[in-house]
Formats: C-alpha cells, structure tokens, sequence
C-alpha cells in the first residue's frame, strides 16, 4: 500500500493506494498516529485507490475515529470504490463514518 | 498495556453466576461456539490472525502468551488450506471443552475464581467454582452495559464482546430481557462491527441444534405448539409486558394482518422458537436466547 498526504481546507489528506490488510495497516497506523500526534484534528482518508480492506485495517480507522472525536476532531472517508463501501456497510461502518462521494463533498463537509 | 484476562476468560466469567459459583450455559452448543469464536477474535486481536467479510489470514506467526490461543493458533497455522472463518469456527468448537478446562485452570491460576468440591446426597459430587475476586466480572458486566447503553465510539475489544453475546444469543447474560428490546438496534450496531462476530451468528444459525432441539420437542411432547400458537403467546406476553392496551400498540412485526407478521411467523416456523427479537433499523429477526440456564460446567482442573 501506497500512502501520501497533503494539506487541504482545513485538512491533513491521507491517500490510501493499493490493499489496506494485515502486511501494511501497521503503516497506516504509525501516519496517523504521526498526524495526530502533531495536533492535526481533522483528517480526510481520500479512499478512491484502495481496492481491499481487512478487519486489521478496519480497526485502524475505528481507532482513529475514536481518538479524533475525543479531542473535538474528525476522521471523514471519501472516494470510496463499491467493492469496499460494501464491507463498510457490512460491517455496519456507514452509520459511524461520514463518507463522501468526492474529495471536494468532503472537503466542503 | 495488556488485558489481564483474554477474550476467552472474559467470557468464562460473563457465564459464572457470582451467587452460587456455578458457570451457565457451558454445555450448550452456542456457548461453545461463542468460545470458539472468542479464540479468534483474540488471536485477531493479537495481530496473530486476520479477516475479512468471509477468509481467515495468517498474520504473524509467533506464539502469544496464552495457551489456549497457541493450541488454536498452532491448529490454523498447521491447515491453511481451509480458509473460511464459519470453518475454523465450527473446528475449534469441537475442541470447546478442553479449551474450557484450560479456561478453568488459568482463572482459577489467576485467583479468579476457586474451586469449591461440596458433596450432595453423600455421593454426588457438585463442583462449584465461587468467585474469589469479582473485580474483574463487574468491570467486564459495567463496561458493555455502559457501552449499549451510550451511543459511545466503542473499543475493539467491547466490540468483539456485544459481537459475540449478540450473536451467540447469550445477551441475557448481561442485560435484563427488556433491556434487549429496548436497545436491540444499538446492540445490532455494535456486534455487526466484527467480522469474526458475524461469523458466529452464520455457523449457530447454520447448525442444525435449534431444528434438533425443536424436533425433540415434538416428540416428548404430547401436544407441541403450532409456530402460530408459540407466536400468539409471545403476542400476549409482550402485550402484558409493555402495558399494551391495544393490539393496534404493537409494532407492526407481533401485529396479526401485517405483511411484516407473516415474516415474524416465517421465522418462527424456521427457527421452531418464538423467543424472537426483531430490529427494525437492520430489518432482521434474531433468536433472543439461545442459553437457557444449563448445568454446572463438568471440567476437571
């Protein structure tokens, strides 16, 4: 998995690339502790070229989700393809997450 | 910072009744298979294994500090071959009891729980394992209550408890039966947000005990109920329950003359039982409880 970030209206952009699974969400894990840990709030995880999620990688987002949210922050999703919006749905993540269609929607939440 | 307990044992403990030292539902096949699933979710945990909406993955393979998840461990790590989580769970519930004497041994090792031998009627002997230090249960208990009741982020590891009591039809372990009605949708939130969890639910819901159970109630029965007749009395109950004064105040699923009552009946004609729950923000059907209170657990330490 391929992972960069840019700073976007407000936000700190994680682009997720590739398989998120239990060879790299650890990786994932350590940016957004990075991010987070420099007092960065909110953060959009741009999701539109990530073909594969696992439970580990899941758990990583709920992680965050909490931390964020605890501090008065937020963890918004965007992007996402059909095939992981349905494990989303299936694990019952769309009623927790605001996930938006586009960079744009998301970034204008 | 590590739990003192695992999944497993946390379990265990939801299932002692602190009063007499006995330990509830051990016997039954959902118990079991809870257990089974518990293992996992730890092992899952533990980064030891990994999933996704139907496979099981291997993550790292070093051995954890728990001997009941290195048996689990050692077996999945031996046969990957089989892959589906619903596999491993039906495959390590065949190994439940010894996986619950180990459980036994490492609570009591812990100083959890002690073992209390009393003799009844000068032969039989009952074995009771009364609560050394019940810390731990009403921490576990005040935690998930507090959770259910909150509409809190939850932590993985409250997460794979609701998942697996939700779905293991053990709830009644931790909540009162109208503390389930009102909360089901947000106890169905949390336990669909594991994986493993739901994979419990399929291989119960796949496993023939509840048509085998129903069955053999037919048959020491001289006059079973109908799945109409079982229905109708859940209708009553509830009425009586929540103070009901017409049967216009039901809700639409325990309403004769609804579309949606004919799904409520489908389901008890499958299930055999109408000890149902039906969450309307999921639209499904559950079986409230599949634990009714069973024996003492029978392991030897």
């Amino acid at each position: 998995m391929e992972i960069t970030k840019q700073k976007q209206s407000g936000f700190t952009v994680v682009n997720l690339n590739g398989r998120l699974d239990t060879t790299n969400y650890g990786s994932l894990d350590k940016e957004l502790e990075t991010i987070v840990n420099a007092g960065e709030k909110n953060i959009l995880i741009n999701c539109s070229e990530m073909n594969y999620i696992s439970s580990s990688g899941l758990r990583v987002f709920l992680i965050y989700l909490k931390k964020l949210k605890a501090e008065q922050g937020k963890l918004i999703l965007c992007n996402m393809q059909p095939t992981i919006k349905e494990v989303f749905s299936i694990a019952g993540f769309t009623s927790l997450f605001s996930i938006y269609d586009s960079l744009e929607e998301a970034l204008n939440s | 910072m590590k739990n003192f307990l695992t999944i497993p044992e946390e379990l265990f403990l939801l299932a002692v009744n602190e009063t007499e030292g006995s330990i509830q539902s051990t016997y039954q096949k959902p118990f079991r298979t809870a257990l089974a699933g518990a293992i996992l979710m730890n092992l899952a945990l533990e980064h030891r294994i990994d999933t996704d909406v139907e496979k099981l993955i291997i993550d790292k393979k070093e051995a954890t500090e728990d001997d009941v998840l290195n048996i689990a461990f050692n077996e999945i790590k031996l046969n990957t071959s089989n892959d589906q989580i619903e596999y491993w769970i039906n495959k390590l519930t065949t190994h439940s009891e010894q996986y619950g004497n180990m459980i036994l041994n490492s609570l009591i090792r812990k100083g959890v729980l002690k073992i209390d031998d009393k003799k009844v009627l000068w032969v039989f002997s009952s074995r009771k394992y009364p609560v050394v230090n019940n810390t731990e249960i009403v921490e576990v208990k005040a935690r998930i209550r507090d959770l259910i009741f909150s509409d809190e982020i939850p932590d993985v590891q409250d997460i794979v408890i609701v998942s697996m009591l939700f779905n293991s039809g053990m709830l009644d372990l931790l909540l009162a039966d109208s503390e389930i009605d009102q909360n089901i949708d947000r106890i169905q939130q949390i336990a669909k947000m594991d994986l493993i969890g739901q994979s419990i639910g399929r291989a119960i819901e796949n496993s023939t005990l509840n048509h085998v159970i129903a069955e053999f109630g037919k048959l020491v029965s001289g006059n079973p109920k109908t799945p109409e007749e079982k229905l109708e009395e859940k209708v009553q109950q509830d009425m009586k329950k929540y103070r009901f004064k017409r049967v216009e105040d039901l809700p639409a699923w325990l309403r004769k003359g609804t579309d949606q009552y004919e799904r409520t009946l489908d389901f008890v004609r499958k299930t055999g039982t109408a000890d149902i729950i039906y969450s309307a923000k999921g639209d499904k059907y559950m079986i409230k409880r599949y634990s009714a209170r069973g024996p003492a657990f029978s392991g030897e330490v």
